[in-house]
C-alpha cells in the first residue's frame, strides 16, 4: 500500500507542477534549424551530400534511382538509409520533424507532416520544373492552407504506385474451365464457387494482418462510389464510411468466410504465409497488391495474372486502392532543399518510370508503360484502367495513422469469425475512425 | 534545565572539549564514509535515475496531455485517466493480462513446485543435469523468438494439430491462434512453457538448501510423497515461491512479446493485453498521452498486485 501511496503522490505531484509550469511536452521549435534556401535548378559545382530515408522494401528501386539520378547530377552524391517497413509508418514522424532531418524523405503521414509544417510546400518547385502530374496521382498529397487533404498546395512527388486487387492462378483456372477472368463480382462468385465443388482452395488469404482489406479496399469503393470513399480517407468533416454500401461489402466477406472460400484458420494467417501458399500453387484467387508481383511471377510466371476487384456491372470502372509507393518530400529542417528538389523532378522522369515499371510499381505520370514480364504488364494493364476509369482513392488502411491495426484488422477478423455482422462492420470502424481523429 | 547544562559544560570544560574533538573527528570520519559510500552507488544511481526513474516521471507527465509525440500539447487533466476506465476496449485489455496470470504464474509455480520435488529424488547426476538443463532451456529463448515457433505449432497444419491427427484426435484439430474461444488460452500456453523452466530451476536451487535430514525423519514418520511436499517442501521454499509468483505475474501484466509476435492482440481483440495496447497507441495512433495514462494504470495495478503478496509471503516468514 506504501508504494501505492508514494505513486499516488507522485501522480498528483506532478499533475500539480505541470499545470504551475503550464509546459506540456512537445515543444512547437523544431523548426529552428529550417534554413532559407532560394528556389533554384542551379545546384552548381560544389559537393553535396544528399540525405535519403525510406522504407527497407523499397531499397531496390530507391537503389536504381539513386544511381541514375547520380549519373545526371555528378557533384551529388546520395546516402539511403531505411527502415524496416513495420516500423517505417512509426518512425516516419520523428524522422521528418528531428533538428538533423534527411533532404528527401518518405512521408508517413500527409497530414499531420503538414499541419506541423515539417515539411516544404512544393508548389514553387512545381513551377520552376513545370511538373505535369495527373491529379489523380497527386490527390493524396495536396493539402489546403487549413490542413485538409484531397485540393492545395503539393508536399510530395510519389515514385511509383502501389494499387490492390487480385492476383488469379490461370493454370488453376484452366483445369477448372474458366478460359477469362471474372468481370463482374457475381462471376467471381461463381468462379470461387466453381473452385470450393472442385476441392481447390478458392482463395488464398490472410486476415492476421492486412490481407483482406486489399480485398475490401476494391468492393467498398464499389458499394459506395468513388467520391464518398475518397472523402473519407481525406479525412473530410462529416464523411462517413457507416453507410449502406460498405454493409454489403462487409456481407461478401462475411458470406465468402461462411461458404469456405478463404483458407482455414485464415484469422492465424499473416500475409507472408499465404504468398508462400498462394506462389506454391494452392488457391485460385489471392487478394493481395502490386508489390507482390515480382515473387508472383518468379514463381508462377505466364500462369498467373492481377486484376482489379470486380465491379458489380460489367464495364463500370473496377475500385481499388491506389497510392504512391514512397510519397518522397522534403523535410523543412532539410540542408539541400534544392538538390532534393532535383530528386524529386527526376522523379517524373521517363527513365525513372522506367526503373518504377522494372521494381513491379505502376508509374508516375502519363503516357505508355510496358514490361516484358506478363504478370507485370497484367499489372499494368489493370493500372492503366483504373487511371480510365478514375475509380480509385487512397488505401482505406492509410486514412488514419491507427485504422488499420486497431479498427480494420480487428473488425474483419470478427466479420470473418461471424462475431461481427456486416451490418455493424461500418459503425465500427467510423467509431474509430472518428475517435482517433477527435471528430 | 538550561542551567543544569551549562554547569555540567563549566564543570568539566577540558574533557568535553576532548570529548567534543574526539566526536567531531568521528563525526567528520562518519561524513567522509558516507560520501564514500555515495560515491560508489553514484555511477549506478546515475543510470537508474536517468534510465528508470526519469523516463517514469516523464510518463507520468505525459499522461495529462493530449500529445501526438512530436508537436505541441494540450493539457487535459485526468482525461485520459478517465477515458482508461470508461473505455471497455482498455478496459477488457487489463481484464486479459489478469486472465494471464493463470497461466503465466499459478500453473508454472504449481507445475514447477512438483516437477523441482520430483527432480530432487532423481538419483543419477547425470539425469539431474540433463532434465534441468532442459526444462530450463525456454528461458534462454527470447519471448518474441519463443512466439514464433508456437505460432507455428499452433498454426492449422502445425505440430500440435499434427500430434492431435496422429492419435485420433483430429477432431480436436483447431486453428488455436486464430480463434477467439481459444487464442488467449492458446497464449496462455505460450507464457506457460516460458515461465516453467524459470520457476523450477529457483525452486530447485531452494530444495538444495533444505536440510536432507528432515526428509529422512518425515519418511522414517512414515510421510509419503505428497505429504513430505506440502509439510517440507512448499514450507521451506516461501522465499523462492514468493520469488516466482512476482516475476511471473508481472510477466503477465506486463506481457508484451509473446502476445506482439503471435496475434497482435487479435483475433478481434481477444487477446489484447495493456502492453501492446500502450504500443499501439503512443506509436501507431500517435497519442501518446493516452498511452501513457494506461501506461501508468499498468504499473499501478503491477504494484497493487505483487506488494501485498511479498506482505503476504513476507508476513508469514515472521510468524
Amino acid at each position: 500500500m506504501n508504494s501505492l501511496k508514494k505513486v499516488a503522490t507522485l501522480l498528483t505531484v506532478t499533475a500539480m507542477a505541470s499545470t504551475l509550469v503550464a509546459c506540456g511536452p512537445g515543444a512547437s521549435s523544431s523548426n529552428a534549424n529550417a534554413n532559407t534556401e532560394t528556389v533554384s535548378k542551379d545546384l552548381g559545382d560544389e559537393k553535396i551530400e544528399l540525405k535519403l530515408w525510406d522504407g527497407a522494401g523499397l531499397k531496390a528501386m530507391d537503389d536504381a534511382l539513386i544511381k541514375a539520378f547520380e549519373a545526371k547530377y555528378p557533384n551529388i552524391t546520395v546516402k539511403a538509409t531505411y527502415d524496416p517497413d513495420n516500423v517505417s509508418a512509426q518512425n516516419g514522424p520523428r524522422v521528418i520533424s528531428a533538428s538533423e532531418t534527411p533532404d528527401v524523405a518518405r512521408i508517413t503521414d500527409m497530414g499531420s507532416a503538414v499541419r506541423g509544417k515539417h515539411v516544404v510546400d512544393l508548389e514553387e518547385y512545381a513551377k520552376l520544373y513545370d511538373w505535369n502530374i495527373p491529379d489523380s496521382q497527386t490527390v493524396n498529397y495536396r493539402l489546403t492552407d487549413s490542413g485538409e487533404l484531397g485540393s492545395g498546395d503539393l508536399y510530395a512527388v510519389p515514385d511509383g504506385f502501389t494499387m490492390t486487387g487480385i492476383f488469379w492462378n490461370k493454370k488453376i483456372a484452366k483445369q477448372l474451365g474458366i478460359t477469362e477472368a471474372p468481370k463482374t463480382v457475381a462471376e467471381f462468385e461463381a468462379d470461387l464457387q466453381k473452385a470450393k465443388d472442385a476441392g481447390v482452395q478458392p482463395m488464398m488469404a490472410s486476415s492476421k494482418d492486412a490481407g483482406i482489406i486489399h480485398l475490401i479496399d476494391g468492393l467498398i469503393i464499389n458499394e459506395n462510389g468513388v467520391d464518398a470513399v475518397r472523402a473519407w480517407t481525406q479525412q473530410r468533416d462529416g464523411a462517413t464510411i457507416d453507410t449502406d454500401g460498405t454493409a454489403k461489402a462487409a456481407q461478401y466477406i462475411a458470406d465468402w468466410a461462411s461458404k469456405g472460400y478463404f483458407p482455414d484458420g485464415v484469422n492465424a494467417l499473416d500475409s507472408s504465409t499465404a504468398l508462400a501458399r498462394f506462389t506454391k500453387g494452392e488457391g485460385l484467387f489471392f487478394p493481395a497488391g502490386n508489390w507482390y508481383t515480382s515473387s508472383v511471377s518468379e514463381a508462377l510466371g505466364e500462369d498467373a495474372g492481377f486484376i482489379a476487384v470486380p465491379p458489380k456491372t460489367e464495364g463500370e470502372g473496377a475500385g481499388g486502392a491506389l497510392d504512391g509507393a514512397t510519397p518522397f518530400g522534403i523535410p523543412t529542417n532539410a540542408k539541400h532543399k534544392n538538390a532534393a528538389a532535383a530528386f524529386l523532378n527526376f522523379l517524373t522522369t521517363d527513365e525513372a518510370r522506367q526503373i518504377a515499371i522494372d521494381n513491379g510499381y505502376a508509374p508516375l505520370g502519363e503516357g505508355e508503360a510496358k514490361s516484358d514480364d506478363p504478370v507485370m504488364q497484367s499489372v499494368l494493364d489493370t493500372y492503366a484502367a483504373f487511371i480510365k476509369g478514375g475509380n480509385t482513392a487512397t488505401h482505406i488502411s492509410n486514412s488514419t495513422a491507427g485504422i488499420q491495426a486497431n479498427a480494420l484488422i480487428p473488425a474483419i477478423q470478427e466479420l470473418v469469425d461471424g462475431s461481427l455482422k456486416p451490418a455493424d462492420f461500418g459503425a465500427e470502424i467510423q467509431a474509430k475512425y472518428a475517435d482517433e481523429l477527435g471528430k | 534545565m538550561a542551567e543544569r547544562s551549562s554547569a555540567h559544560q563549566q564543570s568539566a570544560p577540558a574533557a568535553s572539549s576532548i570529548d567534543g574533538k574526539l566526536a567531531a573527528n568521528k563525526r567528520k570520519e562518519q561524513i567522509k564514509r558516507a560520501i564514500r559510500g555515495y560515491l560508489f552507488i553514484l555511477p549506478a544511481l546515475l543510470f537508474y535515475v536517468m534510465f528508470e526513474l526519469w523516463p517514469i516521471i516523464q510518463t507520468v507527465w505525459y499522461s495529462f496531455y493530449n500529445w501526438n509525440g512530436i508537436d505541441a500539447s494540450t493539457w487535459v487533466g485526468f482525461g485520459n485517466y478517465i477515458r482508461v476506465f470508461t473505455d471497455s476496449e482498455l478496459f477488457s485489455s487489463i481484464g486479459h493480462a489478469f486472465y494471464l496470470i493463470i497461466f503465466f504464474s499459478i500453473i508454472p509455480v504449481g507445475l514447477g513446485l512438483i516437477i523441482a520435488a520430483l527432480i530432487k529424488d532423481v538419483k543419477s547426476q547425470m539425469g539431474k543435469g540433463f532434465a534441468q538443463v532442459c526444462l530450463f532451456l525456454p528461458r534462454v529463448i527470447p519471448g518474441a523468438a519463443a512466439a514464433v515457433a508456437w505460432t507455428w505449432m499452433l498454426a492449422d497444419n502445425g505440430t500440435v494439430n499434427q500430434m492431435l491427427k496422429a492419435v485420433h484426435l483430429g477432431g480436436f484439430a483447431h486453428t488455436w491462434l486464430g480463434d477467439q474461444s481459444t487464442a488467449l488460452n492458446a497464449v496462455g500456453v505460450i507464457g506457460c512453457w516460458l515461465q516453467l523452466g524459470f520457476c523450477i530451476v529457483l525452486l530447485l536451487s531452494g530444495i538444495g538448501a533444505i536440510d536432507q535430514s528432515l526428509y529422512e525423519a518425515a519418511s522414517l514418520d512414515g510421510a509419503g510423497w505428497w505429504r513430505q511436499l506440502f509439510a517440507i517442501t512448499i514450507p521451506g521454499l516461501r522465499g523462492q515461491i514468493s520469488v516466482c509468483f512476482t516475476m511471473t505475474i508481472v510477466a503477465a501484466l506486463a506481457s508484451f512479446d509473446v502476445v506482439f509476435m503471435s496475434t497482435q492482440g487479435g483475433p478481434g481483440t481477444s487477446t489484447m493485453v495493456p502492453g501492446v495496447q500502450v504500443y499501439r497507441l503512443a506509436f501507431q495512433q500517435s497519442r501518446v498521452g493516452l498511452a501513457s495514462a494506461l501506461a501508468v494504470v499498468l504499473m499501478v495495478m503491477v504494484l497493487l498486485v505483487v506488494g501485498p503478496l511479498q506482505r503476504l509471503i513476507e508476513g508469514k516468514k515472521e510468524a
